[in-house]
Formats: C-alpha cells, structure tokens, sequence
C-alpha cells in the first residue's frame, strides 16, 4: 500500500464573497499521476495555489508526508518537497535559462547547482538550442520545458503542475505531457491540471473532476471514460451509452 | 581648464546623486514602486550620524557606520507599515503611503533637531589635491572614491551572494519566486534597506560635502536623485549611475553661468533627454508590471 503524499480535507477557499473551493477533499499517494480536471472557473487553478501556499484556505486542512501545510507560507512549502509550476509558465524573463534553473534550486544546494543546471540543458534539446537566450525569448513549448525542468531542480517529491499544455501546438502539447509521463516513470508522484482532459487522462492513474469549487467524481481513469454522464461533462466526448439514449429521449442529452 | 573643474565638480556631486537615484531604482526595479520616503530616511541617518557623534563623541566613521545601519532600520520599517500592507493596491496608494511616512520621519528629527542648520563634521578632512592646475576637495576625493567603492560592492552583492539573487528573482516575478522557495517578504524588506543605505551613504557624502545637515536636505537629494533614476532609465542600475553623473555634470558646467537658475537650467536639458530618449538614457522600454 503506497504511501500517501499529499492530503487535504474539506478545503474551503473565499475570494470575498464568492466561495471558489467548497469543501474539498483529495488525496495523492506516492507514485501517483493524479489529474483534475474541469471547466474554466471549477477551482482547479486555485486548489492548487492554495496547496502550494500562494493562497490561504478560509476552512479545512492540508498535510504533506504527515507536516501540516495550511499554515506554512509558500516558500516553506517547497523546501518540504512539494512544488508547483503555474498557469501562464511564469519565467523570469531576463534571465538565462541556465539561471532560471538556478532559481529552481534555490532551497536545494544552491552551490552545485550551476553544474547541474549546464547538463540539464545540454540533455534537454529544445533547450540546448536555446541555450544562450533569455528566458523571455523563447517560444512557449519552449519556456514550459524550463519551468518544468526548473521545479524540478529542487528536488522535489511531488510536481503539481498548472496546465503545462496551454496555449501549446498539439505536437508540443503531445511532448510536454510525454514529460509528465516520463517523469512519472522515474518515481515523480504528480498532480496535473489539464483542459487536455482526454490527454491527462491517458497518463493519469485516478481523476479528480471539479465543477464550481466541489468534487464532482473521484476515481479511476478508467472509471471517468466509462461513465456516460461526466464522461460527455468533463471529457467533452460523448459516450456510446450516452449516444444511444440520446437517441431514444432526446431531452436526455440536453445539458 | 576652468571647464575640466567644472566637470570635476560635477563627477563629485553627481556621485551622490547616483547612490541616491540607485537607491530609489533599486525599489523601482524590484516592486515597481517610487519610495517618496526616501529622501527622509536619508536625512534621517545623516542626522542619526550626527546625533551619536556629537551626544556620544563616537569616531566619526563609526558614527557614520552606526547612521548607514539606521537607514536600514527605518527603511525596513517603511516597507513594513507603509508598503507591505498596500503592496497590492493601486500604485498610487503605496505613494501616498511612503509620502506620509517621510513626512512622519521629518516631525520626528525635527521634535529632536529642531529645523535649523547644524555643521555637520568632515570625515574627510579639508585641503586640496592639485593635479596640474586641477584644484579637487578632499571631500571631493572621498566622496567619489566611498561612491564607487559602494556601487561596485553592491553591484557584486546583486550578481554574486543568494540574497542579491532573490532580489533579482522577485524584480522579475515575485509569484514564481514565491514558488521557488524565495521568501518574498524578507527579500522585499533587504530591497527597502539596501535602498536606504545606499540613500544615506549619498546623505552623508553631501552633508559632507556641505558641512552641514539640515532637516530639509531630504528633499532636494530626493529630487534630483528621482531625476537622476528617470533620466538614466528607472529601474536600471547602471543607468541610474549614469543619470546622476550627467546631472552633476550639468549642474556644475551650466551652473556658474546660469546663477539660481541652474537647477532650472540643469532640469531643462534633463527634459531634453526624456523627449530623445523617453525612456531614459539605458531605458530599453517602459515595462508593464502585473
């Protein structure tokens, strides 16, 4: 039985008056490749913030490896092996790429760290190419591969990552989400928000989906492909089931 | 040769200008924010200095070393009260905020000093160097020579220790710093008091300049070292440097000639600049902060 990693129980998150987390409780075991997934505005960008300390939650608690979370500030948070890598890739622009990466080891040994950053772009080839640029002038699929490399240079236990396929070609998408998997295979435990659903569900073990800041369904990949009803809200692909009653009672399929 | 002098002159007092102009573009740069306390905090640890080296008859570098420290210290307590709190509001609010804190800092000297002009003691001696017919102050000397070595230092503290990294980390995305593992806050503060010493290293290099210290002096050096940033490009380090030794190169060649209108005079051909240059001298663009 794998042990878990990350647990939060009956999260609640305000931004004034509006709740954008109501009670929302999840888990992430070692070795997990764990998706969330759903609509613009279902919280899935906030659950993260709020995991990673960027946002204070109103209720509710998070423990990672046992250590309470709720109330650490972020930066604490990624020196206890939990990193995050945002929406929107947040490079430091002017930077090079190999200090970009420096700035990921920032918690870690910062010394050797400019060793170990010159190997991860030489091994990295959209990024060996780039290698004299600046942060700011590269291309997304570009830029994504170095945040994700650069959380990485912290060493950390768990990745949680904010749709990395954004905004990305399908062949970067494609190769960005290889990453994940690859990292995955090495051990990484991940937490992976994606509006790819279909393909963060292909290297998912379990899904959370979210709409309006609650777990609608928890489960395996698997289960969430075959279920006709969150298969056509979350995956945006309509079952064979789900087809077929459509066509006996129309108004079943309205949404 | 009488122009050389003037440009002499100029290098001098355009070297506290450029600690001072360094000192605001260093807030700039990181937070994108102007501290109008700025000129304040600097008087205040001139007059720090003055206070323990006249009350307690300190040497006068320990004295300076002890005002330098309290720039710090206030500084940090500026950033604390007045910008931590306002930090995400509307960039006009942490103006205010700073602008009423330097005002603050003013009445509190002022209960102590009184707002009359005190000599302020030479730590760099009076007497001249003559280099051919070249006539330069002593005080010229040290204050061009403590100007450099205090840009060059911080210049390496930036570029080579962990916390001038974290200062160029959250300059660039204080978001992705947090995510680093930076601890924002505490690198927003080091921001606020690196600028405040280097603000009162400028204040003391000018009280010495002037032999005097006076509640006012904030002000001026608070302007000129704002004209100084802008005209070098704000937020640039190594224009700020620039922008104040063009200003006190002007001040000093069109001053003579120009009688009281040389700040005018030397403000003028600033403006010149700008409409050249609007972003300043080494301005690349005017960037829009998130």
């Amino acid at each position: 039985m794998p042990e878990t990693l990350l647990r939060a129980d009956d999260l609640t998150v305000r931004y004034g008056p509006v709740t954008a987390l109501n009670g929302i409780s999840l888990h992430v075991d070692e070795g997990e490749v764990v998706a969330l997934v759903g609509a613009n505005g279902a919280g899935k960008s906030t659950l993260l913030k709020t995991l990673s300390g960027l946002i204070r939650p109103a209720g509710g608690s998070i423990t990672f490896q046992g250590k309470d979370l709720a109330r650490t500030a972020a930066h604490d948070i990624v020196k206890s092996g939990l990193v995050h890598v945002p929406e929107g890739r947040h490079v430091f622009p002017r930077f090079t790429l190999k200090e970009n990466l420096l700035a990921g080891a920032f918690t870690n040994d910062f010394k050797s760290a400019g060793k170990r950053a010159e190997e991860i772009i030489a091994g990295t080839p959209i990024l060996a190419r780039r290698a004299g640029s600046t942060a700011g002038q590269l291309s997304g699929g570009e830029q994504q591969m170095l945040v994700i490399q650069r959380a990485l240079m912290a060493d950390p236990r768990m990745i949680m990552l904010d749709e990395p396929s954004m905004g990305l070609s399908p062949v970067l998408a494609d190769e960005v989400l290889e990453l994940v998997a690859q990292l995955s295979e090495r051990g990484m435990t991940v937490l992976l928000v994606e509006q790819n659903a279909l393909g963060a569900l292909d290297i998912a073990d379990r899904v959370y989906a979210l709409a309006t800041g609650e777990v609608l369904f928890e489960g395996r990949s698997d289960d969430l492909r075959a279920n006709p009803q969150f298969a056509d809200q979350f995956l945006g692909v309509v079952s064979a089931d789900a087809e077929r009653r459509a066509h006996e009672e129309p108004e079943a399929a309205t949404p | 040769m009488e122009f050389l002098q003037q440009v002499t002159n100029g290098l001098t007092i355009g070297s506290v200008y450029a600690l001072v102009a360094i000192g605001f573009s260093v807030v700039y740069g990181a937070l994108g924010l102007v501290n109008f306390a700025h000129g304040d905090i600097l008087m205040a640890g001139t007059f720090v200095t003055y206070g323990v080296y006249t009350s307690f008859h300190l040497p006068i570098v320990i004295s300076c070393v002890i005002g330098i420290l309290a720039g710090i210290v206030i500084a940090g307590i500026v950033e604390e009260v007045a910008v931590r709190p306002v930090l995400k509001s509307h960039l006009l609010i942490p103006m205010m905020t700073t602008l009423g804190m330097g005002l603050i800092i003013r009445n509190l000297v002022e209960l102590k000093y009184g707002s009359g002009t005190l000599p302020f003691p030479s730590f760099a001696g009076s007497g001249f160097f003559h280099i051919g017919d070249l006539q330069i102050a002593r005080a010229a000397v040290v204050t061009l020579v403590v100007a450099v070595i205090t840009l060059v230092l911080f210049a390496a503290f930036l570029k080579f220790t962990k916390p001038g990294f974290a200062i160029r980390v959250v300059a660039q995305d204080m978001t992705a710093a947090r995510l680093m593992g930076v601890p924002v806050n505490r690198t927003i503060m080091a921001v606020y008091g690196a600028g405040g010493a280097l603000g009162v290293i400028g204040g003391l290099l000018y009280a010495n300049t002037l032999e005097v210290v006076y509640l006012g002096m904030g002000f001026p050096i608070l302007l000129k070292g704002f004209a100084a940033a802008i005209v070098g490009g704000i937020g640039n380090l190594q224009g700020a440097l620039i922008g104040g030794l063009v200003l006190g190169i002007l001040e000093a060649t069109v001053g003579p000639a120009a009688g009281s209108y040389r700040d005018a005079i030397a403000f003028v051909l600033l403006i010149a600049i700008l409409l050249v240059r609007p972003a300043g001298l080494l301005g690349a663009r005017v960037q829009e902060r998130v």
